[in-house]
């Protein structure tokens, strides 16, 4: 599928990897929340995950890979979208709930079932970061998600192991991503000037 | 352009670095210079000549904008450079047209 020019400068400008630091770190951090049962941590972490998106992405990349505001259609087609996002997200919330809720002494397989629950929320809401960035390392991470998730219904090992995984790994990817970005951005300002 | 079969183009928009900034921007809200820089491809002289050029045309702004404490400018099309660039397009594409295949 060829992407208009002005889609590729979208996706480009996530391609520093900070998005995907923040949202690892995130992750593993909701994760720890499910083991030590701190319910209220991902209500916690995820306006501070935004906060230093926003403070990283000043300090880090835009000094770097400049400022741009993009066209109003696109920062217009973002907001629905985000707001389809949220109020997804919170539907599925109220339903993790209910079912967590409703099915309190079940059996164990449902109970398993619930505990892949917040993995596949996570995944989903990578999945729609795929979507919003047009970056589509974001559904890999979604399907690293959905298979840990679903490793944790059979072995039975409760929320808090596929977040770790999941978040492990997309911390490192960001990690990775954001070396790269600051490594071609010396680079280029090296043979800027030469 | 009356008396022309083929038309005539405008030789400011054509030139390439001018081109280029004016295609980004078209794309674009606004982008500071450094931006502008890095997806260019321009050097910082002649992306620097250009956009002074520009703006003396009338065909992009460079507002001076407080951004997060800073002082940013932040170049983007005018409606007259967005009108060059339709102009612009509507010719290449009926230039090109006349091309046999």
């Amino acid at each position: 599928m060829s992407r208009s020019p002005e889609s590729r400068l979208f996706q480009a400008y996530w391609e520093d990897g900070v998005l995907d630091l923040v949202a690892g770190c995130a992750v593993v951090l909701i994760g720890t929340g499910y083991l030590f049962e701190q319910m209220l941590v991902p209500a916690i972490v995820t306006p501070l995950a935004l906060t230093a998106w926003f403070i990283l992405r000043k300090q880090i990349v835009e000094p770097r890979a400049g400022y741009v505001q993009f066209a109003s259609r696109r920062r217009q087609r973002s907001r629905w979208e985000v707001r389809g996002t949220v109020a997804v997200g919170l539907g599925l919330f109220a339903l993790v709930l209910t079912l967590a809720l409703g099915l309190r002494g079940e059996i164990s397989t449902i109970r398993d079932l619930v505990a892949a629950l917040p993995a596949f929320l996570v995944a989903l809401a990578a999945l729609v970061a795929a979507g919003l960035t047009r970056s589509w390392r974001f559904s890999t991470y979604a399907l690293l998600l959905v298979s840990s998730g679903v490793a944790t219904i059979l072995v039975g090992t409760g929320p808090a192991m596929p977040l770790f995984l999941g978040g492990a790994v997309i911390c490192g990817s960001g990690t990775m991503l954001l070396i790269r970005f600051v490594a071609r951005s010396k680079d280029f300002a090296d043979r800027d000037a030469t | 352009v009356s008396g022309h079969i083929v038309p005539e183009i405008d030789a400011f928009v054509h030139e390439s670095a001018r081109l280029r900034v004016l295609v980004f921007l078209a794309m674009l809200n606004a982008a500071d210079f450094m931006y502008l820089l890095r997806q260019t491809g321009l050097s910082r002289g002649n992306l620097s000549v250009q956009l002074g050029r520009l703006e003396s045309a009338g065909l992009v702004d460079a507002a001076k904008r407080q951004v997060d404490g800073r002082l940013r400018t932040a170049y983007s099309l005018t409606a007259a450079g967005l009108d060059a660039l339709i102009e612009y397009k509507s010719t290449m594409q009926t230039i090109l047209a006349a091309i046999p295949d």
